[in-house]
């Protein structure tokens, strides 16, 4: 098979099944934009089936051969259509709408922007994701590489080829990426950089669907083109995009989190708060998944931000004590099935944790000069447009809105920008990485999709002045 | 394909510009006569320069009209390998031993153009310059210029900068310089080599731009007039982040186009990536040529082996000396040092393998050598 059929083909029977794990989140409830459907879909299919594919081996040693992962594809494809059937869920509902605007030369100005933006970034990725070999540190050393040793293993590697010693590194980092790489290559019969490379383009996507259709849902069609238009055109996450690293899928989840439970606690029907407290455990039970900062930073993150949303509710009336025990039970067995047999066969294999420097190994103080180079980094490169700068304003202009109805959303937003940045100024390994610029702008990287969405809440709008 | 054209246009209409000669000084024709050298060193005059050789710590000073103004220096020299030298100045009105200086260094490549404006504690106006020549330093001096912008050239400098582009390297993965405004010629000419990188960061022009329309649409919600105020803002905003996006997007479409010229279409020989010259050429054609087994690496050191393991695994390359022995296949990279003789590979310390053959050479100084009688 030629690789771009292997990449679609690939692609699409995991997002099937991820299609029905959001049809059995989201019930009747048609509480998502048909954007953000896709975007779910995408974002739990792939990564979730191939997380289970992954600890399935680890923990049986079964060989990861094309019809290994094939039948277990279909396993899960099958479970998930059982039980939809089961629930007697229709396939299609209708999703949430998104407000046609009616300035019509708006959306077609912006529509142009945006295909524009799609095209830059098509013909770019044609040279420097197809075409040019494989450059990048961490694509080279980490999840290129560890896709080839999959690939010719058939195991998921512990100890990295030519290194000494195991469980340190990059060995350490959950393999859903480079698994995915690999079973894209089973299915092509060969390996093929183009396509390793181009499963990149697949966080963008996501990241896109979920912005657009969020933005859209609540603002209109002009403001969900706008959030996209304006996602697609930062500079560091287009370098992202079109280069295998792991920073964007992060991103993509990290988004996927914050919204789902930003959503909750502002749903207005019982089965829109479940559907989307749903999508939102989803999505946390898959953060150990992804990187080492996924279960150290992300993953606790994700627990505190499903408490405290749930106490909202309590607090509020608008859930019993009953609805918490079933999130709460929920959220129990998805970590029990997604994330502890993973922490179990680090400990058991002695693989580390932290980011690529174990915790235990870095030594904790104020760093001198990060802050300055934090500062630099956001305001005076070309990283991110207008975007931090345009951040703090609306934070301080639109406090209100921010700390109000946006409240859960912003103080999530803060939270991972706070935590990621606070370890650079703590950490003398991640301290040294951001004097160098070698680090901060990857775990920026983390973070921007979700403040994208974020700030395009935040901007007013003439119209509602006017009325 | 909107910001290629507005690329185009922006490099046809830039004024070109020109920084005149401050002050110059030609060491081929002038030697150092009226310079201060405060130890002896030794001199020999040459048809293209003067070469000086420092016994010991020197410092070699010009000194200049008072109050000349400057903002970059061209230094034609030549060094043995990478010299380390400092730039030393003297500040208009500072105390008459407060010099400062500048860590820097002279090496092959002839040409050493700094933008003195970009440098911390540059006043601008000086009286006194020259260098700092650590002991042992042997260097070919040609000639001096120390420069500066009218103020007349200035905004074409700037716009010229503005729309000069960084090129893809390993530090892109995590940060781009984005638009810099270049303080001369000099600074525009190095803008992206230096670290960090020359001039001053566009980023405040957007800013500026973005804080008027900020400015103009408070002034109408302050009048009442909310909805008229919030569109204005939000035009703004919208426009310069246009603007911005127009700029990092035809930078990133010109590298894409300089690395499908210079890799995708270039012929099979000419073929390089970035700073890498023939590395990636090498590295396409290794995994045929060895098999599965372990193969001995002689590579540079500026280029990581990794590069070797991710082309060629499942063979691993094998860097330390002392396990190289006895493998079959040892690949030499870059290494000008190590050459085949008829007992075999001969490096700096002697012999390094049994007899065998050359299986590819791919550039003077990288092949692939195949021992054949361990």
């Amino acid at each position: 098979m030629t690789p771009l059929p292997a990449l679609l083909i690939g692609l699409a029977l995991p997002a099937l099944t991820g299609w029905l794990c959001v049809r059995l989140l989201e019930r009747g409830a048609g509480s998502l934009s048909w954007p953000e459907r896709l975007g779910y879909a995408l974002l739990l299919g792939p990564a979730g089936t191939l997380w289970l594919t992954d600890l399935i081996s680890i923990w049986t040693s079964l060989p990861l051969t094309l019809w290994t992962m094939l039948a277990l594809q279909l396993l899960f494809l099958g479970l998930a259509a059982g039980l939809v059937r089961w629930q007697r869920l229709p396939l299609l509902v209708p999703a949430a709408p998104i407000a046609r605007d009616p300035k019509r030369w708006l959306v077609l100005g912006l529509g142009v922007l945006l295909t524009l933006s799609i095209l830059k970034l098509v013909l770019a990725g044609s040279v420097l994701t197809l075409q040019v070999p494989t450059f990048f540190d961490d694509a080279r050393d980490n999840w290129n590489l560890r896709a080839k040793v999959i690939v010719e293993t058939q195991h998921i590697p512990v100890q990295m080829p030519g290194e000494d010693g195991a469980g340190g590194g990059v060995a350490s980092y959950p393999s859903t990426l480079p698994l995915l790489k690999a079973w894209l290559v089973s299915l092509a019969g060969g390996w093929s950089e183009a396509l390793v490379n181009s499963v990149q383009s697949l966080w963008l996507v996501i990241a896109g669907l979920l912005v657009g259709g969020a933005v859209g849902r609540r603002r209109g069609s002009a403001w969900g083109l706008a959030a996209v238009t304006a996602l697609l055109g930062l500079p560091l996450l287009g370098i992202h995009a079109l280069h295998s690293y792991g920073d964007l899928m992060v991103a993509a989840f990290a988004t996927a989190t914050i919204l789902a439970f930003f959503e909750a606690d502002r749903a207005e029907s019982r089965e829109g708060f479940f559907a989307w407290l749903g999508l939102g455990i989803a999505a946390v039970a898959l953060l150990p998944a992804l990187k080492n900062e996924g279960l150290a930073v992300f993953f606790p993150s994700g627990l505190l931000l499903l408490g405290w949303v749930l106490w909202r509710s309590l607090r509020r009336g608008d859930s019993e004590r009953s609805d918490a025990l079933r999130a709460l039970m929920g959220a129990g067995i998805a970590v029990a099935v997604t994330t502890l047999p993973w922490l179990v066969f680090k400990w058991a294999q002695g693989l580390t944790f932290g980011n690529a420097h174990a915790i235990g190994e870095t030594g904790f103080g104020w760093q001198t000069g990060v802050l300055g180079a934090i500062s630099y980094h956001l305001f005076s490169e070309g990283n991110w447009l207008l975007l931090p700068g345009l951040a703090l304003v609306l934070l301080a202009l639109r406090r209100r809105l921010a700390f109000g109805p946006l409240l859960v959303l912003t103080l999530s937003c803060f939270w991972i920008f706070a935590a990621l940045s606070g370890l650079f100024l703590i950490s003398t390994d991640l301290g040294h990485e951001a004097l160098k610029q070698t680090g901060y702008g990857r775990a920026m990287v983390q973070v921007s999709v979700a403040w994208t969405l974020l700030v395009f809440l935040l901007l007013p709008d003439p119209r509602d002045e006017a009325a | 394909m909107l910001a290629s054209l507005l690329l185009s246009a922006g490099l046809l209409l830039a004024p070109a510009a020109q920084a005149a000669d401050a002050v110059q000084w030609d060491f081929a024709t002038q030697g150092v006569q009226g310079w201060h050298l405060t130890h002896d060193v030794q001199m020999q005059q040459e048809d293209d320069g003067l070469i000086i050789r420092a016994n010991e710590d020197t410092v070699m000073l010009w000194t200049l009209p008072a109050r000349t103004e400057v903002d970059g220096m061209t230094l034609r020299a030549l060094g043995e390998g990478t010299t380390p030298i400092s730039l030393v100045w003297h500040a208009t009105g500072d105390a008459e031993n407060a010099f400062r200086q500048f860590p820097t260094v002279i090496d092959d490549d002839g040409e050493l153009a700094i933008g003195l404006s970009d440098l911390p504690n540059f006043p601008g106006s000086i009286d006194r310059f020259g260098f700092k020549l650590p002991a042992g330093a042997t260097i070919l001096f040609q000639s001096l210029a120390l420069t500066e912008t009218h103020d007349s050239d200035r905004l074409g400098l700037w716009w010229q900068s503005f729309w000069t582009f960084d090129a893809i390297s390993m530090r892109t993965i995590n940060f781009l310089w984005g638009p810099r405004l270049a303080s001369s010629q000099a600074s525009l000419d190095t803008m992206y080599q230096t670290e960090p990188a020359g001039g001053w960061t566009a980023n405040w022009l957007f800013y500026g731009a973005a804080l008027m329309g900020g400015i103009a649409g408070g002034w109408l919600l302050w009048n009442g007039k909310r909805a008229l105020g919030i569109t204005v803002i939000l035009w703004t905003l919208g426009g310069v982040w246009l603007v911005y996006d127009v700029r990092m997007s035809a930078e990133l479409l010109h590298n894409a186009w300089v690395e499908h010229a210079q890799w995708v279409v270039a012929p099979d020989d000419k073929r390089t990536l970035r700073d890498s010259d023939d590395a990636f050429r090498v590295l396409e054609a290794l995994p045929p040529l060895l098999g599965e087994e372990p193969y001995a690496l002689l590579s540079t050191e500026g280029f990581s082996s990794n590069f070797f393991r991710y082309a060629t695994y499942p063979a691993l390359p094998v860097t330390a000396s002392g396990a190289q022995a006895g493998l079959r296949h040892w690949v030499v990279f870059h290494r000008a040092d190590v050459t085949v003789g008829s007992g075999g590979l001969v490096g700096r310390t002697g012999p390094l393998t049994g007899p065998g053959e050359i299986v590819e050479r791919f550039s003077p100084h990288s092949f692939l050598f195949r021992v054949t009688q361990p």
